[in-house]
């Protein structure tokens, strides 16, 4: 298991209202349906102050209030997909992005057919 | 189907008969609420299972060369000889072809797996004369031509009169059909596959339903993999009558010869072994005995109580 380097390290040059980045976004695994556990690493920035949460699949992981930015750095289970999402006092996602896990090799399953049995 | 189903069963299958069409219905809905509550495990590991586990989106082709027959319970039909056996199987994430069938499955769970299968009904093959006809489909059988001595009794009612038993030629062609249905995989131990099939005609060819249920155990050692199993079919009375009664379709076939086929149960055992000789040849043998039941070997077409099929040859997988 290896960790993919973020997509954007630059939220200090936010020009949005809101900017996420988060480190890694994908978690490499050998075979699909692997576990990953691995740090994640979070920075966000905001323009203007509020209360905010950061919340993975719709669970929060951590909540600011005066500040203007942010950072959050955790060891958690990694989602399959999950979205990461920063949130207002209401729970409203401002802003999002997608962790997820990918693999090397394809998913097992059960064969459900037999051998030779054709005839 | 549902809809076909439902018909076939108000048209001829009455009272006893339909009981193992209504069981098997009661055990999918039972299952299907049961597995409802668990948790799907698309996530889980296939190694968890230990037997069985292949990799998704990947072809898997090998091919059998040897020697196996097949025995034809059908007066006028051949043993059919097998020389070459393949196997072939793809599985995607929903998607799966394995060996002739078609399926998609519906729920995934650590124990219970739930598909839509559709798949060749092979009772047609009793009536071709070789291997191709089984793949190809060959119309050898049944012109229609036939010149049996109109019998003045029934047979075995005069001594007057031999009459030639009826043979697979003196009937008209039987055609193939193509069957679908659901199929439930159970796992309630990590060695043991319970298989239960329900299945109906797709192609309105003959009108009749048919249930399987299969239990097979695997052992895998140093002396390489043996699996046994035991399955009991069900075959409605309009599956068995389409191919094995006789009446006004089969012309100039004597109407003492005419026969009215029965819902039979046909129980069989499986056994097959697969011995790893390298990382690509293997040894393999395998053997099925069947029993036909007597609402199919009382057919005037049937001469035998049973199928007897075995295989013995190396297998090269690609």
């Amino acid at each position: 298991m290896f960790l993919l380097p973020t997509s954007s390290q630059a939220t200090e040059l936010c020009e949005e209202a809101f900017c996420l980045s988060a480190t890694p976004e994908v978690c490499i695994v050998q075979r699909a349906g692997d576990r990953c556990e691995q740090e994640l690493r979070v920075h966000w920035i905001a323009t203007e102050i509020q209360p905010l949460c950061l919340s993975l699949q719709g669970e929060a992981l951590a909540c600011w209030s005066d500040v203007e930015t942010g950072s959050y750095q955790e060891k958690i289970d990694w989602p399959q997909h999950g979205e990461l999402a920063l949130t207002n006092a209401h729970g409203q996602p401002l802003i999002s992005l997608e962790l997820s896990i990918q693999s090397l090799r394809p998913r097992q399953r059960r064969r459900l057919g037999s051998p030779w049995s054709v005839f | 189907m549902l809809r076909n189903t439902l018909q076939g069963l108000s048209h001829k299958d009455i009272g006893v008969k339909r009981a193992p069409l209504v069981l098997l219905i009661s055990m999918l809905a039972l299952f299907s609420a049961t597995i409802s509550a668990q948790e799907q495990v698309l996530e889980v590991p296939c190694e968890e299972y230990e037997t069985g586990c292949i990799d998704t989106r990947t072809w898997h082709l090998s091919a059998s060369i040897g020697y196996g027959e097949r025995s034809n319970p059908l007066r006028g039909g051949k043993a059919l000889p097998i020389y070459l056996v393949p196997d072939i199987y793809y599985y995607g994430d929903r998607f799966f072809f394995d060996n002739g069938i078609l399926g998609l499955s519906l729920q995934q769970r650590s124990r219970v797996e739930t598909s839509l299968v559709t798949q060749l009904n092979l009772e047609r093959a009793y009536f071709a004369s070789n291997l191709t006809g089984i793949w190809l489909g060959n119309q050898t059988s049944g012109s229609g031509d036939v010149s049996l001595m109109p019998p003045t009794d029934p047979p075995g009612g005069s001594d007057e009169t031999e009459i030639r038993p009826l043979r697979i030629d003196d009937v008209a062609s039987r055609r193939w059909a193509l069957d679908g249905g659901v199929q439930l995989d159970m796992y309630p131990h990590k060695l043991i596959h319970v298989r239960m099939q329900l299945l109906t005609d797709l192609t309105g060819v003959h009108h009749g339903q048919q249930m399987n249920i299969r239990l097979a155990t695997a052992r895998e050692g140093h002396l390489g993999l043996l699996e046994v199993g035991a399955e009991l079919n069900w075959k409605s009375r309009d599956l068995i009558d389409y191919y094995y009664g006789v009446n006004e379709r089969d012309s100039g076939v004597p109407t003492a010869f005419y026969y009215e086929g029965r819902a039979v149960w046909q129980p069989a055992l499986t056994a097959s072994w697969h011995y790893p000789l390298n990382a690509q040849w293997s040894w393999v043998s395998s053997g099925r005995l069947q029993w036909l039941g007597s609402g199919m070997s009382d057919s005037p077409l049937a001469e035998r109580r049973h199928v007897s099929t075995f295989f013995t040859g190396v297998s090269y997988r690609f």
